[in-house]
């Protein structure tokens, strides 16, 4: 090959990813039209080029790999808290006291993150979704709430100090009824949740490991990540629940206030 | 993590990607489980940085500069050696027919000669010729010379051909000794 196609060689995908300066451009157009062999080459590499665009683009994902997609990161936007961390409170305490095995400890921290997850669920469907201007009479709360649950307005109204209560009221979401209070500080929210429990089967583990403190000698268990803290307690007949978007001591705070108000209810 | 009021904001800048991405993992890995896995991880890791992604910038070059890191980090943790073949077959450096040789040839017969080009070509030959990025785009998302992008997807490209040409030969279909 003669040294000036050689060079041209050198140059043809440059020029056929238009990358080429000017004055090169030029050049190579020039010596292009004078040499078969060369157009020849440029036309090989081109349909190469073309055939390796076609074939690759014509791979597609899976039905259903967006909403695959979509659905992981709704997950990870509310995702319950990482194990890991407790895990590692639990091996400690194993070591200490030889108690539970990881196992077990894995499958009780599960079962207690499924029960939190009713709270952090009608907060993310309703409070999230739907929380309104304004602050509603305590007459109105009460009435929305139900006769049963009308003695917890008054203790959600004595955290007017440090929130504006948003909404007391009833809703339902997948077959569950919810009595909701819906606080707010500085553009957060804060659900105040109580639920009746579904049977004997819908108990917190009992394990000292699990519960991130006691309030009024009832457990109270936690979950949450970077958004969303959550308390959660078991009364006699109702789950209850406590989900923060400020910190993890501020929903344990408030559970621990609101107990006393829980149990009321039930007498 | 940005708030979550933001995905939709993210879904709507980041989503149109989701095919380019896909089939750039799906020919870089050559295994669509693994590319599905990768892109998901990618999709993952955008969300949790989406705050840093400065708006009104190229999207689609950060997305993929993403999934070059996930891929190189999966490649670490998942390395399977693959073997390559070098072929010495010395072609012929004259063309005296007409190429006609792409309807001919199939998807997998081109699938097949990408697989034989060594990881770092065949990123660069994905990112330049399929998804059209210049060369200063791809130095930037693999972190890399822009000289040696050029040299790796010179390279590439050239074994690339090889292999088509080789296969086509076999095939009995030209191109008659085109050139690497």
């Amino acid at each position: 090959m003669n040294p000036i196609c050689e060079k041209a060689r050198q140059l043809l995908d440059s020029y056929l990813s238009n990358e080429l300066q000017v004055e090169t451009l030029h050049e190579m157009n020039e010596h292009l039209r004078g040499c078969a062999e060369c157009r020849n080459e440029l036309a090989w590499r081109r349909q190469s080029r073309s055939l390796l665009a076609e074939t690759v683009r014509a791979m597609a994902p899976p039905p259903g790999y967006e909403t695959r997609i979509q659905a992981s990161l709704r997950g990870r936007t509310v995702r319950p808290v990482r194990w890991w961390p407790y895990a590692l409170v639990a091996v400690a305490a194993m070591v200490a006291v030889g108690w539970l095995t990881l196992s077990q400890y894995r499958s009780a921290r599960l079962a207690v993150d499924a029960l939190l997850a009713w709270g952090r669920t009608d907060h993310v469907q309703c409070a999230r979704a739907y929380a309104r201007e304004g602050t509603p009479v305590a007459a109105d709360m009460r009435e929305q709430v139900g006769a049963e649950y009308a003695s917890l307005v008054d203790a959600v109204t004595r955290e007017s100090a440090r929130y504006v209560v948003r909404e007391g009221h009833r809703c339902k979401f997948q077959g569950r009824e919810f009595v909701h209070f819906i606080l707010e500080r500085d553009g957060r929210l804060t659900s105040i949740v109580m639920t009746k429990k579904r049977g004997e089967g819908e108990t917190f583990p009992k394990s000292a490991l699990l519960a991130a403190m006691k309030a009024d000698r009832i457990p109270v268990y936690s979950a949450g990540d970077g958004e969303m803290h959550i308390a959660g307690a078991e009364m006699a007949r109702h789950l209850v629940f406590v989900v923060s978007e400020t910190s993890q001591n501020e929903s344990l705070r408030l559970m621990a206030a609101l107990i006393p108000s829980f149990r009321a209810v039930e007498r | 993590m940005p708030a979550p009021e933001r995905l939709a904001e993210f879904e709507a800048a980041a989503l149109p990607v989701l095919k380019d991405l896909y089939r750039t993992a799906a020919a870089q890995l050559r295994n669509e489980t693994e590319a599905q896995d990768v892109v998901q991880e990618v999709y993952l890791h955008a969300w949790n940085s989406f705050e840093r992604f400065e708006a009104g910038t190229n999207c689609r070059a950060w997305m993929f500069k993403i999934l070059f890191h996930r891929i190189h980090h999966h490649r670490r943790k998942w390395y399977r050696l693959r073997l390559f073949q070098e072929n010495e077959e010395f072609l012929e450096d004259q063309l005296v027919a007409p190429v006609e040789v792409a309807d001919r040839l199939t998807d997998q017969d081109v699938l097949r000669a990408l697989d034989t080009l060594p990881e770092e070509f065949r990123e660069v030959v994905l990112l330049a010729d399929v998804e059209e990025f210049t060369y200063r785009e791809v130095s930037e998302m693999l972190s890399i010379p822009i000289g040696t992008v050029m040299s790796r997807l010179s390279r590439g490209r050239g074994r690339l051909r090889e292999r088509l040409a080789e296969t086509a030969r076999r095939l009995g279909i030209g191109p008659e000794g085109a050139a690497a």
